[in-house]
């Protein structure tokens, strides 16, 4: 057992108190008792269970799963495009995720949350395709250029298609961020798969160290580069996508998150993977409840108040790389 | 030679889209019309739909399409990154903030202070500009790539923040936000050229009087200090420039990006590397592309007015994907 698993246990308590948090505060304050209760002996003819079953709860694990996916997303994207700065809202993954879901929602009217979650993972997908295209021999800068004009162009087809259809209310949704509206059914869907996805990633941990060490490194130890290269890429794609059909765009957090962990546990995937997830839980999360105690403001704004300055941080300490 | 040729080419097309841009509308004018405006016989309501309507709009158009092509072109010689765009680098964003900002604590008619509007814009973009600008320096020493890194990074940090205000907003105040967001050209009355062209003008003016500075910074840095550069100064005084006109231009024609982008880069593509010549060609292309984008909104899906942002960037978009394959290859 290595010592670094030994702070397992602690995380995971972070995640349960995190959850407990959320559902104590938000736009109105229920007491630790009243909460407990809620998980030990849920009673549906009161009302204050109601609320927290029907309305608190689903948004708050919501919280968690898109947090535990998002971060996820960027640890990946990181190790795949050899990049730190690499994030799924930067690199334009959400905007092609955000655009497809529109694009559904305005052919289907009736879609289900599974046919919007599949149109997302396309359109994240596509915009996956052409960035990886293009990292392949060129500088950081080039890479996160190219993600932010993307997601400009891809932005302002959804402007586009909003305005001549009125939809306004998608568009403040998904730019502001917020883990809102869910339902116990939907998560249902989505915690599973994310689970199933992590683990699949969980398997292919060595092969992702080998790829953040470089493509020489992994053709002289022989690795199958472009086969895991993909594999990682379309499930990193997968749970961004999935998370933007959930939360919306969500910056910063899949940044924000694995630089914390690499700085607390190395490189190694096989304990980032685990932990990234797990902060990333616990940040959003707790970020969600705050936003709901400040008259629902967006989750975005309250991320961003810890992630650019973070982003500098990282982009000064490692300024000669970009400069 | 040949260059003047093309040069000359690309203004005749100009002149085409304006008066195509003049003439169509809500209210169509006949060539009659614009006979007899030239000769000083024209009706009281087309002197008014001309005057009032028409011409200020077109200048606007003209003038910001220009600021923001030059904006593209400065920063792009200074970060010596063909990629490089003051929509990209978090103008738009500061701008929008500064937008949501007005329209927050200006209640009541906003329609009465409609002209703080661009100033609260220009500030917001201006500030973002020089905060980001600040944040850039490394051991004393303005670093472009990392200028672009952090422009990118505020630009989505503060879209977040824009959105903390608008629970509060009504549909009227929302409308105008996404009007902003979409690049809706709105400052088009006579009081708005005033308050933002000659501004606009002088910059341009100050920005050809460093032409050759300019074109000397794809050297290197130290071959630059060599030759007795001040660089540092250089890039510092452009940069300020180039905000300048960009959070200017976005402050009375709404969040337009990629137009900075395109315009220096097709001037680039037809009248090779001479700053000289890219100044003067990034401006006509600059105004030309935007002027365009303005008339094909307008006319596409008439009566529907489609904002001139939009129209930019779906133009633009392809266009940037094709660059970055491109440069993906060599």
């Amino acid at each position: 057992m290595d010592r670094r698993w030994y702070t397992l246990p602690i995380i995971v308590m972070g995640v349960l108190i995190s959850f407990i948090l959320a559902m104590m505060f938000g736009a109105s304050h229920y007491a630790f008792g009243e909460v407990w209760s809620v998980i030990t002996n849920l009673d549906m003819t009161d009302k204050t269970h109601q609320i927290l079953y029907e309305i608190r709860m689903p948004r708050v694990l919501a919280a968690l799963v898109a947090g535990f996916m998002i971060s996820i997303a960027g640890l990946v994207l990181q190790s795949v495009t050899h990049n730190d700065l690499s994030e799924p809202s930067i690199l334009g993954i959400n905007a092609g995720a955000n655009l497809a879901i529109i694009l559904a929602a305005l052919l289907i009217p009736t879609l289900s949350f599974v046919s919007i979650m599949l149109s997302g993972f396309a359109g994240g997908m596509l915009v996956g395709l052409v960035i990886l295209s293009v990292t392949r021999s060129r500088s950081p800068l080039h890479l996160i250029l190219a993600g932010a004009g993307i997601s400009l162009f891809l932005y302002a087809i959804t402007d586009f298609l909003v305005i001549t259809n009125d939809l306004g209310q998608y568009m403040t949704f998904f730019t502001a961020g917020g883990a809102s509206g869910q339902s116990m059914g939907n998560l249902a869907i989505v915690a599973p798969l994310a689970i199933v996805l992590v683990i699949g990633l969980y398997f292919m941990a060595k092969e992702l160290d080998v790829l953040l060490f470089g493509d020489e490194m992994a053709v002289s130890l022989g690795q199958n580069r472009g086969l895991y290269k993909w594999l990682t890429l379309v499930i990193a794609v997968m749970l961004a996508s999935i998370a933007v059909a959930m939360v919306g765009n969500v910056v910063f957090l899949g940044l924000l998150v694995p630089h914390i962990v690499k700085m607390i546990y190395g490189n190694m995937h096989k304990y980032t993977i685990i932990y990234t997830g797990l902060f990333g839980a616990i940040i959003f999360a707790l970020s969600d409840m705050f936003a709901r105690v400040f008259n629902e403001a967006p989750v975005n704004a309250v991320i961003a108040m810890i992630g650019l300055p973070f982003f500098i941080y990282i982009i000064k300490k490692r300024g000669g790389q970009y400069a | 030679m040949r260059n003047a040729y093309k040069l000359t080419i690309a203004v005749i097309l100009l002149i085409t889209v304006v008066i195509a841009s003049l003439v169509t509308g809500t209210f169509n004018l006949t060539f009659e019309d614009l006979v007899s405006l030239v000769t000083g016989r024209a009706g009281e309501n087309v002197m008014t739909v001309f005057f009032d309507f028409r011409m200020p709009r077109i200048i606007i158009t003209l003038v910001c399409g220009a600021a923001l092509a030059i904006s593209g072109l400065i920063l792009q010689a200074i970060s010596r990154n063909a990629l490089a765009d003051p929509g990209i680098i978090g103008v738009n964003a500061g701008s929008g903030f500064g937008v949501v900002l007005f329209i927050t604590f200006i209640s009541g008619s906003m329609s009465q202070h409609l002209y703080a509007l661009p100033i609260m814009s220009f500030i917001g973009g201006l500030l973002t500009v020089l905060i980001i600008f600040s944040l850039s320096f490394m051991s004393g020493e303005f670093k472009s790539n990392i200028f672009i890194l952090i422009g990118i990074a505020t630009a989505m940090g503060v879209t977040g923040f824009v959105y903390v205000f608008t629970s509060m907003f009504d549909t009227e105040q929302m409308e105008m936000l996404n009007r902003y967001f979409a690049g809706n050209i709105w400052g088009d009355t006579w009081a708005f050229v005033w308050i933002s062209v000659p501004y606009i003008l002088i910059i341009m003016v100050f920005v050809y009087s460093r032409i050759r500075e300019m074109g000397m910074l794809n050297l290197d840095d130290e071959m630059l200090i060599g030759f007795g550069m001040n660089v540092n100064r250089e890039k510092i005084i452009l940069i300020v420039f180039a905000a300048m006109l960009s959070s200017l231009a976005v402050s009375v024609c709404g969040a337009i990006s990629f137009i900075g982008l395109i315009a220096p880069h097709i001037s680039r593509m037809m009248f090779g590397q001479n700053m000289k010549m890219l100044f003067f060609a990034s401006t006509v292309m600059g105004a030309l592309l935007l002027t365009t984008a303005d008339l094909l909104g307008k006319l596409v899906l008439e009566p529907m007015i489609i904002p001139a942002g939009i129209v930019v960037s779906l133009i633009g978009g392809p266009y940037f994907v094709w660059l970055l394959l491109k440069a993906g290859r060599v």
